[in-house]
């Protein structure tokens, strides 16, 4: 059975969700207060609040937040039953790359076209930027 | 209604599955295909120029123009006569048309070639400006453009255009070759239309509302008792509001995030929303990726164990809240499916709950005797009012607002909720499959074509050409939904195809 995943429809509004966190400013504009969540219950309402179309797995019955400070380097170590599961499903017969919708209309709208042999690479080079880019 | 529908974004916490390998909060009785036929089955009942959540609630706008449920009128819109464009042209009956219209589906690589089957819905692009963008597919040649509401569903619309088309395959080889009169055509095309109906109507009887419904109920209903079956027998019947703008909004609650489209392709149900003509026409037709492999919809032979759809509840997936897809329509700023089902049932002028159930008390009261939560007004109000208080933080819902809701319950999310409380989400529970069989098999007892009930219109061995004799013989035998497809896939040769058909 595929892995369950954390997912959002409206991720950029969980992109405004984690400006508001980490600036203390409200990003979202909607007259409600967010602050870092102290459990996954309170992460799960303040999703529901912001809008950001979470699904949150069953699975999860906790959530870290890992705040930095600049001149510390922090690299997020993925699971390794999400990456051996990323790795299957993307060589599967046939396989797309999931990525978020805001790529697409940023880039004309055109569905991207990953060729099969491309796909690892590409896979690696997502999770290279996801867990090294600092908010950009 | 804002501050419910961020109730319901908590997730429900269902009971453990007695299957296993399934999650628990799938439904192991209910393939994927089902929620999709019933989406399909409710275009073919009710027909609004635009959502009751957008307009008031006297608008012209708002009323159901379906003039006859159940005959595949949101397939075959009036005929090819009269919606001509969702119809394939033809030399054989001096320019008459008798084939439902399809379109080639594109590789992958976004390349077209002789080798991509005929398997999207037809798609053209439009010219208004005056400059005709080849590659910008917007415009659905289909009778119903809302049956380009997402991928899944005009691929659904394609199975029914592939039935009818093929079952005028088999009508044609019995047939002189060279051209015929239109009045050939139009026999033809009644023949065709007849049976195509009929084996639907078997399927939305046998299979869909047996799966959909309270077994007793469905018992009530399938043996020929209606509520109210002097109403079905006044002409211009139509589909209830209760049943369009409350009952029917349990199909959202089965929606998945994420499907096994075909044997090749996981897509997002995000991605299947903008599959369409309006939303991604740059990228019609459907590709690969998109062809829908039926036997991950329905239990077919091969064994596979298909999409399942979500456990009936108050509770909707996360694609369901897209802002993209579902703006907010009003001041609230609230976006998503939930808060415009709920609005569209609490203020389009629906029974109240209490109403219904009394009434039904009336008509049929061992309906609500069997359910407490019918038949105890007050005992109903507060489990009702329990659960809401569970997860008040979502919503921040305050004693007024619980009072208020628990007593006079959007009907839309009623039906979910009782789902779940009565049926553990499995099917629906007393009151969702009152109004839904109520509706539907009223709709099942008008007539199938203009001749008559039952369809007059006959398809005889001798009409059917000899290659087609022995697939013929299993279309007056469908009765569930893997029956239709396996004979859609013999009699249009589908058996090889790429992608895999079922």
């Amino acid at each position: 059975m595929a892995l369950d995943r954390l997912r959002f429809s409206n991720i950029e509004r969980f992109g405004k969700l984690v400006k508001s966190w980490s600036t203390g400013k409200n990003y979202l504009e909607d007259g409600n207060t967010y602050e870092v969540p102290g459990d996954i219950d309170e992460f799960r309402r303040q999703n529901a609040e912001a809008q950001t179309g979470a699904h949150i797995p069953d699975w999860a019955k906790k959530v870290r937040f890992v705040s930095c400070e600049s001149d510390t380097i922090v690299i997020r170590i993925p699971p390794k039953a999400f990456i051996e599961d990323s790795e299957e499903r993307l060589t599967a017969p046939g396989a797309s790359y999931p990525l978020p919708e805001a790529y697409k209309q940023a880039f004309g709208g055109q569905d991207p076209v990953i060729a099969k042999e491309k796909m690892l690479d590409f896979h690696a080079a997502r999770i290279g930027d996801y867990t090294s880019t600092f908010c950009m | 209604m804002r501050k419910l529908s961020l109730r319901v974004e908590a997730e429900v916490k269902w009971r453990d599955q007695p299957v296993q390998g399934v999650r628990n909060w799938e439904n192991p009785f209910l393939p994927s295909g089902y929620a999709y036929l019933f989406q399909f089955v409710g275009h073919d009942l009710v027909n609004t120029t635009a959502p009751y959540s957008s307009v008031t609630r006297n608008d012209a706008l708002s009323a159901n123009a379906r003039r006859s449920a159940m005959r595949l009128e949101t397939l075959y819109g009036d005929g090819p006569t009269a919606t001509r464009f969702a119809y394939e042209s033809s030399d054989r009956y001096d320019g008459e048309r008798v084939r439902l219209r399809l379109g080639r589906i594109q590789r992958d690589d976004r390349t077209i070639d002789a080798g991509c089957p005929f398997r999207d819905i037809a798609r053209a692009p439009r010219d208004e400006t005056g400059v005709i963008r080849q590659r910008e597919l917007t415009e659905p040649l289909i009778a119903d453009p809302r049956n380009d509401a997402h991928a899944i569903l005009s691929q659904l619309t394609s199975v029914f255009a592939l039935l009818h088309n093929g079952i005028v395959n088999g009508l044609e080889a019995a047939e002189p070759a060279g051209r015929r009169t239109p009045a050939h055509a139009y026999a033809l095309f009644a023949k065709a239309r007849s049976s195509s109906a009929r084996a639907y109507r078997s399927v939305v009887r046998n299979d869909l509302l047996r799966r959909l419904l309270d077994p007793a109920i469905y018992r009530a209903y399938e043996s020929g008792f209606l509520l109210d079956a002097a109403a079905v027998a006044e002409p211009g019947w139509k589909a209830p509001l209760e049943f369009s703008q409350g009952a029917i909004r349990f199909g959202h609650a089965m929606v998945r995030d994420e499907y096994r489209i075909n044997d090749g392709a996981m897509n997002d149900l995000i991605e299947n929303l903008v599959k369409t003509s309006l939303a991604d026409p740059q990228n019609m037709p459907l590709n690969e990726s998109w062809v829908v492999q039926w036997s991950h919809f329905f239990e077919m032979d091969g064994g596979r164990k298909p999409n399942l759809s979500k456990r009936i509840g108050p509770h909707y997936s996360s694609g369901l809240t897209s802002e993209r897809i579902f703006p907010a329509i009003d001041d609230t700023r609230r976006f998503g499916l939930a808060y415009r089902d709920l609005l569209s049932s609490a203020f389009s002028g629906l029974w109240s709950l209490r109403s219904l159930i009394e009434e039904i008390r009336t008509r049929r009261p061992e309906f609500v005797r069997a359910s407490r939560l019918l038949d105890d007004h007050l005992w109903r109000q507060s489990e009702l009012a329990d659960w809401l208080r569970e997860r008040r933080a979502f919503g921040g819902l305050d004693a007024d607002d619980i009072t208020a809701i628990s007593r006079d319950p959007p009907l839309s999310f009623y039906v979910q909720w009782e789902a779940m409380r009565e049926a553990d989400g499995l099917r629906l529970g007393p009151v969702g499959s009152i109004i839904v069989a109520e509706t539907v098999f009223a709709a099942l007892a008008t007539p199938i074509d203009e001749q008559g009930r039952d369809g007059a219109i006959a398809i005889e061995p001798n009409d059917v050409g000899n290659a087609y004799q022995a697939s013929f013989e299993r279309l007056s035998q469908v009765q569930t939904m893997p029956d239709l497809i396996s004979f859609v896939r013999d009699v249009c040769g589908l058996s090889h195809s790429v992608p895999a058909f079922a």
